[in-house]
Parts: C-alpha cells; structure tokens; sequence
C-alpha cells in the first residue's frame, strides 16, 4: 500500500473515533438567539429616539445589523430557561427611555495562559446621564456577559441585575440583585470582582470624576465573601494593571464594526520596548499587512499607539499582539473582525 | 467524506438563516468537528470551533444564500480557527513550560493512538508544521481538490501542490526510516 493510501486510511480511522456531542444544535440555537436579543434590544431603543441622535449612533448601529439578517421570530431551544423573553430589571430603565451614550465596559479574555481583562465601548441608554446613571448602565450592560468580540466572556450568574448605584465619599457603591451565588473557579472569580471593578472606576474616569474604588452591596447588604472564593469586604480597588489587563488591547475598531476604506487603528498595551505588532488577515486568512506600532510608553506602563490603514472593500480581521523578547513567539493576540465598506 | 447539504437549490435559496443552520448543521456538523479534532487534536476545543462558525454563519447567511457557499464558508471558519486556537495554545504551553506551571504530558488520546495500526502515519502527521497538515487533512480527509483546498486555506494552488508535496515527502522520510 503506498503512503497516501495508509495516510487517507490513518485520518479516515482517527476521525471516526470523533464523536460530536448530540445536543450541539440546542447550544448554537442558544447562542444564536443571545445574540439576536442584543441587536433587538438596539433596534427598538432607536425607534424612539429624536431625528438628531437617531443620526448620531446610526453609523453604529448599521454596523451591527448589516451583518445580520433581520430578526425573525425563532423556535425557542429546547429546555432553554435562558431564553425566556428579557424581563426589565428593576432599577434599569425600558430600554425606549433615556439619553444615548457611550461607557467603557471590561469583559474576561485570556493572554498569556490567564484570565485577563479586555475593554469595550459599549453604546447604551442612560435613564439618568449623572455619574451613578453611567455606572449603572455600564454594569447592566457588563452583567449581560455579552461583549462583541466573541473572544471575550463574562461569568456574571444569569439573571444579576443593578438594584442601585451611588457614590459617597468618593466610592461607588454599586447593589447587585440575582449575584449571591455563581460556579466560577478561582481565577475567573477574582477577575470578574476586578472586571466589576474596573468598569466603575473607568466609567467614574471617563465621566471626569474619578472615584477611589467601589464598595459591594449584594442584595442590599455588605458581605465579606463572595462564591466562596473572593474577598468583597470593604472597598474594592484596581488591581496592578499589569496582572489584570491584557498585555496587548485593540481599543478600535471593535470587534463587528464597520470602517471606511481609510481608518485608524488605535492599539494600547504594556510591552517590551515599546513595540506592538499589527497582522492584518482578509476572509480567508491569509495576511495581507504587517506593522510595527510603537506605543507612547514601554512595559511595565501602559502606551498607545495608532497606524492608518488603507484596504480594499471586505472583511478583515485585526490582530494586535507582541512578539515574546524571549523566543520570538506572538504573545496576547487581541483579534476584531472588520468590515471595510 | 462531506456530505452535500441535499436541499436542492430552488428550495435552499429560500431558506432563512435558521433553517441554514439546522440543515448544515445536519449535513455537516459530524464531519467539521472531526476535521476540527484532526487539526488540533481536542475534541471540546473542536466542537467549540465548529459551534462558532455555525453562530457565525447565521449572521452571514443573507449574504452567502446557497448551501454550497455556507459549507465552504464553515470549512474556511474551522480551518482558521483550528489556527488562531492552536496558535493560542502554543502561546499558553510554551509559556506553562517556561514558567514551570506544567510538564508536558501526553494527551490520553495520543497515548490511544499508540495501541492503534495507524499510530506511526499519525505521529508523522503530528510532526509537520500546521500548513502541511491543514494541506494533507483538507486533501485526504475532506479529499477536496487542489483548488478547493487553496480556497479553504486562503493560498494559491501552487501554495498547496508545494505544502501536500513536501509533507508527503516528510511523512516518506519518516515512514521509510531505516530500523522501522
């Protein structure tokens, strides 16, 4: 028997040994319908909103649903309680009322083999635009565990809802309803208090009123514990933004965002020398630009760096990364799928 | 291996994404895990690939309209994310093993392939860099064409000829070693 023979016939019986888990329809409905949620719930804040600020987020919002198709009415999945219609939360506001605005919101990703967090704008409505009125929304919006690049997550318990948010003496007190008890490991625990956390305060930071930290109330009340594994008593601060952002953000465009043909390329991170690296791939992956970013600072601190990019009409996808000072290896890949229209 | 969706295409044309999805999923959803599992060798992490491409074609399916276009369109989303997983996870291991956090260990799968008749070709395959393997599965697994396969991988039909033909080449020098 020749090689290719034995190598057809060595692939044909390793691939049969696979076998798919037989719910997997039920799981992608699942998502699938997650999604679809998202971009009705945007859809309907537009309908009420006045001809001016309609014109201010339709660039947003067209890139959210061109690569869509319209929502249709869909077979519920299966068993799914997930799926249950969205009930409005307590203290958040229908989402017809209220004032459009943007609010950093962080999500869970993973670099460098640990949990580490990534930010996003996020465009939301805000029933109050005071400070507490942007945290809250921001963290309504965290708590959906819904960022827009799929690489990113959240672990927030499903059904955790903002009871209430006010500042006092500098501190954000933010009330969560539905958080008492949530099956994270260690790791994502403590990321997910400081994603909370970081959210906040980066809310407090963008608003122009910084806050010193942010003290946990579940269900009205201060605890010292949270989901047996992480300490909430007392104020809760930014942990070292070395071990808890990534080392390589792609802050724009988003991740689902459409560009024009000239755009710029906004990369943040703390690495060696300074240097990041761009990879620019088309539909099909192959890379079709590369570039050397130089950020404002070197690691340990945090630098920016931009790059213009010209490309032909299509879908791309952006890296950002560095390549390791120690074994040349790309390290910390923040990857978004683009439009170019 | 892969099955052609079997709606003809009068029908298909009128499908909504969600019928898309339920009816690729039927066709091709055994056979793209697989592809995926043979690409980076763990299968969770394979119907993960496979479950985001099928999310992701039901955003594009206005676009890409036929079964053909939505099956070539999975088989170029696994490809690539078979790629960005295995480039993360060489990122991860490589740092575990610097850092001490892991030694490395054969996977009970491998240590199952071991047993079997075809562990020597497969251990072969194992060693080429991941273009020569994605070449190889694409063209013996999926026996998909030289364009075809040019397609899925985002090269040229020379990038192909010349990454099936050195991986064959690999695989002889391998399996024809003296002492074998």
């Amino acid at each position: 028997m020749n090689h290719e023979e034995r190598l057809r016939q060595a692939l044909e019986a390793q691939a049969a040994r696979v076998e798919p888990s037989p719910d997997a329809l039920s799981t992608i409905r699942g998502r699938i319908h997650r999604h679809r949620r998202l971009k009705r719930r945007i859809t309907v804040s537009l309908t009420s909103l006045s001809s001016a600020a309609v014109a201010t987020v339709t660039a947003v919002v067209v890139g959210v649903t061109s690569c869509a198709p319209p929502p249709t009415p869909t077979p519920p999945p299966p068993g799914g309680s997930s799926t249950a219609p969205p009930t409005t939360a307590p203290t958040s506001p229908p989402p017809s009322a209220g004032t459009p605005g943007t609010v950093p919101v962080y999500y869970l990703g993973t670099a460098r083999s640990r949990v580490v967090l990534y930010r996003e704008f996020r465009d939301v409505m805000l029933a109050d635009v005071s400070l507490a009125g942007r945290i809250s929304a921001a963290v309504t919006e965290m708590l959906r565990n819904d960022p827009l690049d799929p690489d990113y997550s959240g672990a927030w318990p499903a059904g955790a809802v903002v009871r209430g948010v006010r500042i006092e003496g500098g501190v954000a007190v933010v009330d969560l309803g539905g958080a008492a008890t949530n099956s994270v490991g260690a790791e994502a625990a403590a990321m997910t208090i400081q994603q909370l956390v970081w959210t906040v305060t980066a809310v407090a930071a963008d608003a122009g009123t910084p806050v010193d930290g942010v003290r946990l109330l579940i269900d009205g009340s201060s605890r010292s514990e949270l989901w047996g594994h992480v300490a909430i008593g007392g104020v809760l601060r930014r942990g070292a933004a070395l071990n808890t952002q990534a080392p390589v953000w792609l802050i724009s465009p988003q991740h689902g965002d459409t560009v024009g043909r000239t755009f710029r390329v906004h990369i943040d991170g703390a690495v060696f020398e300074a240097t990041a690296n761009l990879l620019v791939r088309n539909a099909s992956g192959a890379v079709v630009d590369e570039r050397v970013v130089t950020l404002s600072n070197g690691g340990p601190a945090r630098g920016e760096g931009f790059v213009e990019l010209t490309l032909a009409p299509g879908r791309y996808t952006l890296e950002a990364l560095y390549y390791s000072a120690a074994d040349g290896s790309p390290q910390g890949i923040d990857d978004h799928e683009i439009t170019v229209s | 291996v892969v099955d052609r969706p079997s709606a003809d295409d009068a029908s298909a044309r009128a499908w909504s994404a969600d019928d898309a999805v339920t009816a690729l999923y039927l066709s091709q959803y055994r056979p793209l895990v697989r592809l995926a599992t043979l690409l980076t060798r763990d299968l969770g992490l394979a119907e993960e690939i496979v479950q985001d491409c099928f999310v992701a074609l039901h955003q594009r399916w206005r676009r890409l309209r036929d079964p053909e276009a939505g099956t070539a369109y999975l088989r170029r989303c696994v490809v690539n994310g078979s790629r960005s997983a295995l480039r993360r996870r060489g990122v991860a291991e490589r740092f575990a093993l610097r850092t001490g956090e892991r030694e490395p260990a054969p996977s009970a799968e491998s240590l199952a392939l071991a047993a079997g008749t075809h562990a020597d070709v497969l251990a072969a395959v194992r060693t080429l860099p991941a273009r020569q393997r994605e070449a190889l599965v694409l063209r013996y697994y999926l026996d998909l064409s030289e364009m075809q396969t040019a397609e899925v991988m985002g090269v040229s039909t020379g990038a192909v000829k010349s990454h099936t033909a050195r991986a064959l080449a690999a695989l002889r020098r391998v399996l024809e070693e003296p002492g074998r």
